[in-house]
């Protein structure tokens, strides 16, 4: 491909977007929709993970101690704690703590517990960091045999539940986003259809003045690229936006449940997102154009 | 130079269109391909650029033996001649030059190459005032021969013109031809597929008719007069 074609091909490109710029929003359309359903499954599957490891990485048991606790109980479970070589070291929170604790984060709110008038719902409980990590699960099912202990909390079950999230977001997502690329490719190969049909008259004289099918499949190829460009483009744009507002919205819920910052997986969601949707525009344009230049109208005569 | 050795072609609907054709067509030759239609002309023409593959025989054209072509060589092999088209199949929405120049565009030719070259085919077909028209505002035989000019752009050893005065009037059509004489006068081969009795008859050239898919006759080579 000499470089003198290259301007002409790809001027001829963005011309025929141009022309067609109907179908080429439609394209655009779905291959938006499908980018920003990826970019948000693995916006959602990277933060999961990213949690699951930061509990992963912590070394705390919360342990609850049955209601109506005396003194008694009190200094038996201390007793156990002492007796067990993996504790680092015990928070004891009291039940007047936990309330406390529990009004100043519902701010106003916070008046609610008076109804509970002197009655406190809350059990006292004990902070536990354990020392090797590796056997946080052995050192759990000590401190659930402890009787005074009414529950002890795991981290695992919490980041069991993430995880199943996670999965099921993966697996639907895997189909979903498979199936509408599909559909992306369908619209586009007929976006690119009609492009074609449109320009056979200079189809057919390419082929009698001995154009090859290479340089004739170019201009389709560069509109289904640039359809795919454009795509890319537009979504990582939404999806930065919506994503700064779910990052908000969960900052506000609680503050120390934070989302991936937008800007550290930026860059690898523009490349992903364009080289993506550049990539399923050139497929369909192919496409395309194959099937034509295969068929009778790929000829000089049998076209119009 | 094309050469048919027993070729035959059938269409799979089961019309034979050619039987068994043999003939030779040197280089720089002016033939008149003529017969009714339905005779295989159009069968004939579409063999020969190879948009068609004979079912028996063997051809070659311009040094390609048609047996042996490949795909990918077709577009090369077609480099080697220009088509005119009854219906000028020229594009709208360009100008004079740039259908042309579309033509040259093409086959990967650098800008400077093809505004020299357009300029000068345009001149000999007379029609270097007209290359910032639209085809729309010439006549037929303007027209024409601006497809004439798209045809001779990439400078090719053969001229094949599909009944190019198909679409325009009689005294254009006689200009159509002299210019074709013109052009092969100057080496190019040319080969007019027609119809036109009356329009062959005012020039003396070599005629093959065609008929019923067969070469009925074939007046054999003639040197050109003076006086066309």
């Amino acid at each position: 491909m000499k470089t003198s074609s290259l301007g002409y091909l790809i001027r001829e490109g963005f011309r025929s977007l141009w022309t067609n710029r109907n179908m080429a929003l439609a394209s655009i359309g779905v291959l938006l929709s499908c980018l920003m359903l990826l970019g948000s499954a693995v916006l959602v599957v990277l933060n999961i993970n990213q949690a699951v490891g930061w509990m992963e990485s912590q070394n705390i048991v919360m342990v609850y101690l049955k209601s109506g606790t005396t003194q008694a109980d009190i200094d038996v479970v201390e007793e156990a704690f002492s007796r067990m070589d993996n504790i680092a070291e015990t928070k004891f929170i009291s039940k007047e703590e936990a309330l406390e604790t529990q009004k100043k984060a519902l701010g106003e709110d916070g008046d609610l517990f008076d109804s509970y008038q002197g009655e406190n719902p809350f059990p006292d409980a004990y902070q536990v960091s354990v020392k090797d990590v590796e056997r946080y699960t052995e050192t759990a099912e000590e401190l659930r045999r402890i009787s005074q202990i009414e529950k002890v909390t795991e981290r695992t079950e919490e980041a069991q539940t993430m995880l199943s999230v996670r999965n099921t977001v993966s697996v639907v997502s895997f189909w979903v986003i498979g199936l509408l690329i599909l559909v992306a490719l369908f619209i586009i190969s007929n976006t690119i259809k009609i492009t074609i049909y449109e320009r056979r008259l200079e189809v057919s004289i390419m082929k009698s003045v001995g154009a090859t099918n290479g340089f004739i499949t170019m201009p389709f190829l560069i509109e289904g690229m640039l359809i795919g460009l454009i795509a890319g483009l537009l979504s990582t744009g939404i999806l930065w936006y919506v994503y700064g507002l779910a990052a908000d919205g969960i900052f506000k819920m609680s503050a120390f449940a934070t989302l991936i910052p937008f800007s550290n997986v930026g860059w690898l969601v523009l490349l992903c997102f364009i080289g993506i949707g550049m990539a399923a525009g050139a497929l369909g344009s192919f496409i395309s154009v194959q099937r034509y230049l295969r068929t009778n109208g790929g000829g000089v005569y049998n076209v119009l | 130079m094309i050469e048919f050795r027993g070729v035959t072609k059938t269409y799979p609907n089961g019309t034979t269109a050619l039987k068994d054709v043999n003939l030779t067509i040197e280089d720089g030759e002016f033939v008149f391909i003529v017969g009714s239609s339905g005779a295989g002309k159009s069968t004939f023409l579409k063999l020969i650029i190879r948009e068609e593959v004979a079912n028996a025989g063997k051809i070659l054209v311009n040094g390609y033996d048609f047996s042996t072509l490949k795909r990918r060589d077709i577009p090369y092999m077609r480099r080697t001649m220009g088509i005119v088209f009854q219906d000028f199949r020229l594009i709208p929405k360009m100008s004079v030059f740039d259908n042309v120049a579309f033509a040259m565009r093409v086959t990967g030719a650098p800008p400077r190459q093809i505004r020299k070259r357009v300029s000068k085919v345009l001149a000999l077909v007379g029609l270097s005032h007209k290359a910032r028209c639209m085809p729309g505002e010439l006549s037929g035989g303007e027209q024409q021969r601006v497809g004439l000019a798209r045809a001779m752009v990439n400078n090719p050893k053969m001229i094949v013109a599909d009944e190019p005065t198909g679409n325009i009037d009689p005294e254009r059509s006689f200009e159509m031809v002299k210019l074709l004489s013109e052009i092969n006068r100057r080496g190019t081969t040319v080969l007019m597929v027609t119809h036109e009795m009356s329009l062959v008859e005012r020039f003396d050239r070599r005629v093959i008719q065609i008929d019923e898919g067969s070469v009925i006759s074939d007046t054999g080579v003639k040197e050109p007069h003076e006086d066309e």
